[in-house]
């Protein structure tokens, strides 16, 4: 046998033992990723979970009841509610007021700020 | 044997075996395969079920169409434990100990406990619906007391379930409903106890998914694959408000306190589109506690959602209603060109007592010589309606008023509002017999028709019948949907739109009449807002008890709408019987008038404050209040009028 065709050959064999072992190392990060699924899928499950109890907790804090029963104590006897047409509504990221918005005098509207934003577009 | 026989018959051996071995894999690849795939497949593939979440209900926040609002849950899923022993997996020692301290953990007498310990099973249920605080709780005590006592971990053990819980507690309680504790054993489904929970529970429930693991002594190895996903239950958005409803439910608790009454509700509907924004009950059904009221007779019937389930008589509040009638009579003259019914400014005679087809005495609470339409609602005349409806059967017939309470207030027919076991009501027919042999309609039906007895309604249809006065002359279709959402897309069923059923002018006419009951001198002065203007109409119907009408048992009502000239909301409110009794200074307390109308003012200032409703009426405020000025105040100039003739007519 020629010394080239050996070399070659010898390099052919190394080259196919460095993929095959890539091929496994690979093989094997999927195979850890996957058994972590569960553990990370159920993980989730669980934040999510917490999640939606500190929600429920927060809007039982939150009961309209409760808010009731604040509107009537001494502190906050200066709160009223706002009358409709003093509800100014916001786009979201956007400085647009619904309805006619106020003018000054030179036709500017840059001045304006809006006193009380209630919420915006969703 | 010779060696090269021996080898033959060595290598034909060998060969039958070979070939043998060939049968039986070809028996087992080719013709048995499925079954061993099969079984290899359950070793080493376990399916696990994705569970589906019910689908939630929702408030409306918003105080004004199209402005953006927060979705505020009625019911959350929350993840809760249920805790369950494998007594056959502790030794007999241990169970005593595990007993006591079980007990003291989860607050169970040691002798259920223990019961539950001693019997030969693998799964007893010692406690549902534990919070992860506790559970957590127990796992400390408990793993480090089975690694040390060589009892097996999962002796005792856990399984996870969604608990339908209630933020806002009572709020909203007999129109939600909830599910049972325990799941139908078979299809491991929910099971609605009534209400909305009930009437959704095909959109609610959802489907659970499936999804494949690989088995492994160690880990379970996901294999990526869900054979099935899961399909949330859709959420339902509803047209209740939350802070309207606490407003009701305050108001109409403080008003059955005060009239000692058995309970009572008061229900809020726009009249524009019939979104129930309010549907407050009491006494309240707790959903959270639901065992306890259905465990209990005396607590079952206060799960019903009152309003629609149980008719009333209506009273006084059909009058208005029964006047518009006359009112379109008037017009179905014009057009036959006849002479027109009656005039609604006219003086008619009041003092009659005996009408014709009638034996029993009809009279007012208070004797009034001359009245006109205007006058009569205002006092809630009933001999002045009688003179009307005994020339309106003579001249279009007992019929054609029928049809009228049907088709244009939808009297005698479901709503069709979303919620079970809604009561049609009753109007006799003309002709039709009960099943007592006795007709329906006889002499008398008239005058108790005008006068709202002798037919029945419940509290939905009557909010109808009313919101048909206050968006002048439209009927909607009451609705408590916003909005149905599944799997992110509106699946909503459309609303039919309101329809023409009354000439304008003739709702307006009436409106007009109405609003004199709120006034010095009418019914239902209590029920004046101040600062806003408003109409409505008491009514003090007498029950029915053992076959007759008890004269000390009421259903009391107000019904009415504000602001009059632009309604933001049509109110009822129902108190169911209110303790007869007299109270000096007061009167009688049990009269519409006494303990409803108070209730309607209370529960509508607040709700138009909250509402955003800026006062159409500025000074329309009682003597002495500063913001006071009667003589600028809506209708006092007209309502002097009245008084002023009233005085001239009857002395």
């Amino acid at each position: 046998m020629k010394r080239g065709t050996l070399i070659k050959s010898f390099a052919l064999m190394v080259l196919c033992v460095f993929l095959f072992t890539k091929t496994l190392e690979k093989q094997n990060s999927v195979t850890a990723a996957r058994l972590e699924i569960p553990a990370l899928r159920s993980e989730l499950r669980a934040i999510n979970e917490e999640n939606t109890r500190l929600q429920y907790t927060v809007d039982a804090f939150e009961n309209p009841e409760t808010l009731l029963e604040l509107l009537r104590q001494q502190e906050y006897s200066h709160l009223k509610h706002p009358f409709i047409s003093q509800v100014v509504c916001l786009k979201e990221g956007a400085l647009e007021i619904d309805g006619p918005q106020p003018v000054d005098k030179a036709g500017s509207q840059s001045w304006f700020k809006p006193p009380l934003v209630i919420g915006a577009h969703q | 044997m010779k060696p090269r026989n021996r080898l033959a018959t060595i290598s034909l051996a060998l060969l039958t075996l070979f070939s043998l071995l060939i049968v039986r894999f070809y028996q087992i690849q080719i013709i048995e395969g499925a079954k061993w795939a099969r079984i290899a497949k359950g070793q080493h593939e376990l399916l696990v079920t994705l569970p589906a979440k019910r689908g939630r209900f929702f408030g409306n926040t918003q105080i004004k169409k199209g402005h953006p609002a927060r979705d505020t849950p009625y019911v959350t899923d929350v993840v809760k434990f249920h805790l369950y022993a494998d007594p056959m997996a502790i030794k007999g020692g241990f169970k005593e100990e595990i007993g006591l301290k079980l007990s003291e953990l989860i607050a169970v007498p040691s002798p259920v406990i223990n019961s539950h310990l001693s019997r030969k099973s693998r799964s007893r249920k010692l406690m549902m619906w534990l919070d992860p605080e506790k559970k957590k709780e127990i796992e400390t005590w408990w793993h480090p007391f089975a690694r040390l006592n060589r009892i097996p971990k999962n002796a005792i053990y856990f399984i996870q379930d969604y608990k339908r819980s209630y933020p806002f507690d009572k709020q909203l309680g007999q129109v939600l409903h909830t599910v049972c504790d325990e799941r139908d054993h078979k299809t491991g489904e929910w099971l609605p106890t009534g209400g909305l929970e009930m009437l959704f529970d095909d959109l609610l429930k959802g489907k659970n998914g499936k999804s494949l693991l690989l088995r492994s002594p160690r880990h379970p190895l996901d294999t990526g694959i869900v054979l099935e996903e899961p399909v949330d239950g859709a959420d339902i958005h509803l047209t209740i408000n939350p802070y309207l409803q606490a407003i009701a439910e305050e108001g109409i608790e403080e008003a059955v306190i005060k009239s000692g009454a058995k309970g009572g509700y008061a229900i809020l509907m726009d009249p524009e589109d019939g979104a129930i924004l309010a549907m407050a009950q009491v006494p309240f059904f707790r959903p959270a506690e639901y065992r306890t009221y259905y465990n209990d007779p005396s607590l079952v019937n206060e799960t019903k959602v009152k309003g629609i389930t149980d008719c009333l008589e209506p009273g006084s509040t059909l009058k208005p209603l029964t006047m518009s009638i006359m009112l379109l009579a008037n017009e179905e003259f014009k057009k036959r060109g006849e002479p027109p019914l009656f005039d609604p400014d006219e003086m008619i005679r009041t003092d009659r007592r005996f009408f014709p087809g009638r034996s029993k005495e009809l009279k007012d609470v208070r004797l009034h010589t001359y009245l006109n339409m205007d006058m009569a609602i205002q006092k809630s005349s009933n001999v002045y309606l009688s003179e009307l409806v005994v020339k309106l059967i003579e001249r279009l017939g007992p019929n054609w008023y029928r049809e009228k309470l049907t088709s244009i207030y939808g009297l005698g027919e479901k709503t069709g509002i979303e919620l079970p076991a809604e009561s049609p009501g009753f109007i006799p027919t003309p002709g039709k017999k009960y099943a007592s042999g006795l007709l329906q309609w006889s002499g008398p039906t008239p005058y108790s028709l005008m006068m709202g007895y002798n037919l029945q309604v419940n509290a939905i249809q009557l909010l109808r019948a009313w919101s048909v006065l206050a968006n002048r002359g439209h009927l909607v279709q009451p609705t408590l949907i916003r909005k149905i959402v599944k799997e992110g897309e509106e699946i909503t069923p459309p609303h039919p739109a309101p329809r023409r059923v009354l000439p304008a002018s003739v709702a307006e006419r009436i409106v007009g009449s109405t609003k004199y009951a709120t006034k010095p001198g009418g019914s239902a002065f209590r029920a004046d807002i101040y600062g806003y203007t408003e109409a409505g109409k008491t009514s003090t119907a007498e029950k029915l008890d053992k076959g007759g009408y008890n004269k000390k048992r009421h259903f009391s009502c107000f019904v009415g709408f504000a602001p009059a000239n632009k309604p933001r909301f049509v109110l009822v409110v129902g108190i169911d019987d209110p303790v007869y009794r007299y109270l000096p200074g007061i009167g009688r307390t049990h009269y519409g008038g006494k303990c409803a109308a108070p209730a309607f003012k209370a529960i509508a200032t607040r709700a138009l404050h909250y509402l955003g409703v800026a006062p159409d009426d500025p000074t329309g405020y009682p003597k002495g209040d500063p913001r006071s000025d009667l003589d600028e105040a809506d209708w006092m100039e007209e309502t002097r009028e009245l008084a002023k003739i009233y005085k001239e007519w009857n002395g």
